[in-house]
């Protein structure tokens, strides 16, 4: 199996879907190139307080292939070095992946009547959530309205609850760190000073204020 | 970020070894590995070496800046520098620790090494400490020859200022606001009530 | 409000037995509390609709402040009443995601019946959500980060047999030790049912 492991994900197709990222016409990537977006897409995911964009095409992709290798590591003996190298990798990848939709379902759950309310907003290609999400936060937040309806609003007089004045936001202007990838121009920071953002230099500025690089892949969070 | 996540990262830092068997090349997800010859050294991701080591399959080799001499330099270096150094390694808290654990008995003048390493760290923490002092102070004021800058810090340090710089950061900026608020309402105020002492004589 | 913190951390990860035990007993029902919250609005509600009638009829203005503070007592009860809900329903997410689908019996007589639902209804939801994936993923698994493949636990109470993804059958007796695939019994140690033994 093992030649074929490589020719497997270069059959492998990301479709060009044109979405806002320029470096998506590329048709095919590399394992490599798949788990290093994943892993950008997790640690941006962690560090940003509002939710970015869903790379759930990286994910299926990725999902598919530690299935299918799974798969043929069954027929391996359990003790062959190989398999267990594999297998060490395919958990550490395992847990990256649920890492990154456990932090995006934690947002959802937070922030659920924001985050729907913005993605409304959204014209199609600029979706962030993927359907399965949209089904979750609707489902998450009915259910909890529900409850309240249940346990409290339905035993008071109506009206008494404005639904609008208990949005929880994330605070879009918390800092957060992050390393410039590409060398993008400057930024003006809060005390309307000019941050000059240079490939590889690092900084800790408003999340607000750099959120479209990030979405651009010109900087990374960390 | 949780310490077990930042080592979990460190992890994939690509590491020597001798493996002291033959092997097939394997093809994992992050690269392709060996093939495997015995005596002769390659590199595996530091997860794989760790591995390797507890089973008796490799020695690990060292990273050429777990070195006394070497590091003796960059403590040098980092004490003169006002900024923070490149370090040799982006996660070398996390590789040193691991070595030092799994690998103690291929490194010379390991308490030196470790103590070296320990000094490295505490020169750069205070520098951090005096960077997170004049980010709250405000880059606005009289010091403003002097640049705040994180480049070269690693993950695991800027965890360290992680979550209580940006926190306190986010803390002050929302003062600042409110306080901006409260005293434009106040011109407000004082404005209009000019305006109607004005009016009414 | 100060959300960085917890924006940007994994609140799912698992914390030791005695966290999660503390969690289950701090969920104590309190609904005479909460009846007597509810019942206050109402009294205040009532109290103020009489207050407006008097208006219409006396134009005394005299009355506005009490009207105001009951107004503002009113909407503070409201959103006390409702914060009190919901964190009921944060731990009920933490005992989903730590202890599994199935509530234990002393959890459950901790809770009220709409509770229960809320908790069932969450397990669902989570459910689809995992099974939105082709093959599914188990979310509430890998937690932590690996470190390696087997480990060491000592069993610390009688849990019968356990069938390995290997098919392996083994049991489960008390005080016993056993080499395991980590990931399969991460969720018996969050349960207390294995220790992890670390040397």
């Amino acid at each position: 199996m093992s030649d074929d492991e490589l020719q497997l994900f270069s059959e492998e197709r990301v479709s060009n879907d044109g979405n806002d990222s320029e470096d998506m016409d590329e048709e095919l990537i590399t394992p490599q190139k798949l788990l290093q977006r994943i892993e950008s897409a997790w640690m941006n995911e962690k560090h940003s307080p509002d939710i970015l964009p869903f790379q759930g095409e990286m994910v299926d992709l990725m999902l598919g292939q530690l299935a299918h290798m799974e798969e043929n590591l069954e027929a391996i003996d359990r003790n062959d070095f190989r398999k267990i190298t594999h297998k060490m990798e395919l958990e550490r990848i395992r847990f990256i992946v649920a890492s990154y939709l456990r932090c995006r379902l934690q947002k959802l759950e937070e922030f659920t009547q924001h985050i729907l309310t913005e993605e409304r907003k959204r014209p199609p290609d600029k979706k962030r959530l993927s359907d399965a999400e949209v089904k979750f936060a609707e489902d998450f937040f009915e259910s909890v309205e529900r409850h309240f309806q249940l346990l409290a609003l339905r035993h008071i007089p109506p009206n008494q609850d404005d639904i609008t004045k208990r949005i929880v936001r994330p605070n879009l202007m918390s800092n957060v760190f992050f390393r410039v990838v590409k060398s993008c121009g400057t930024v003006v920071n809060t005390n309307d000073e000019e941050v000059e953002l240079l490939e590889d230099s690092q900084h800790m500025l408003p999340y607000q204020l750099i959120s479209d690089l990030i979405i651009k892949g010109d900087i990374q969070l960390i | 970020m949780d310490p077990e996540e930042i080592e979990f990262i460190g992890e994939n830092v690509s590491t020597g070894i001798i493996p002291n068997f033959n092997f097939e090349a394997i093809h994992l997800i992050s690269n392709t590995i060996g093939p495997f010859k015995a005596g002769l050294p390659m590199y595996v991701p530091l997860w794989l070496g760790i591995h390797m080591k507890k089973q008796q399959k490799c020695r690990l080799v060292l990273p050429t800046w777990i070195d006394r001499d070497l590091l003796e330099d960059k403590k040098e270096e980092e004490k003169r520098d006002p900024n923070f150094t490149k370090m040799p390694c982006e996660n070398y808290m996390v590789v040193s620790k691991l070595l030092f654990t799994h690998a103690a008995d291929d490194i010379p003048n390991i308490d030196e090494v470790k103590t070296l390493i320990k000094d490295i760290f505490d020169i750069r923490q205070a520098k951090l400490r005096s960077t997170i002092d004049l980010v709250l102070i405000g880059n606005s004021s009289m010091e403003s020859d002097i640049k705040v800058s994180f480049n070269n810090l690693t993950l695991l340090e800027i965890n360290t200022a992680r979550p209580f710089l940006p926190f306190a950061n986010d803390l002050i900026a929302r003062l600042e606001r409110v306080y901006q608020q409260h005293s434009s309402n106040l011109n407000d105020t004082t404005q209009s009530a000019s305006h109607f002492s004005s009016s009414t004589y | 409000m100060f959300d960085y913190s917890r924006s940007c951390c994994d609140t799912y990860h698992c914390g030791s037995i005695h966290k999660i035990r503390e969690l289950i007993l701090n969920i104590i029902s309190q609904s005479e509390d909460l009846r007597a919250v509810l019942e206050e609005i109402n009294v205040a509600f009532q109290e103020n609709h009489q207050a407006a009638l008097q208006y219409q009829e006396t134009r005394d203005k005299t009355i506005f402040p009490m009207i105001g503070y009951r107004h503002a007592l009113l909407q503070r009860n409201v959103r006390c009443a409702l914060a009190y809900l919901y964190n009921r329903l944060l731990k009920l997410k933490e005992v989903r995601w730590h202890l599994g689908p199935t509530l234990s019996a002393d959890v459950k007589e901790a809770l009220t019946e709409p509770e229960i639902q809320w908790f069932n209804n969450y397990s669902k939801l989570l459910a689809n959500y995992m099974m939105s994936y082709p093959n599914g993923i188990n979310l509430t698994a890998n937690i932590k980060p690996p470190k390696s493949l087997y480990i060491e636990v000592k069993c610390l109470a009688d849990h019968g047999k356990l069938e390995l993804e290997s098919g392996e059958v083994i049991l489960l007796q008390k005080d016993s030790i056993h080499y395991l695939p980590s990931s399969e019994c991460e969720q018996l140690i969050r349960q207390g049912i294995l220790e992890h033994i670390i040397n």
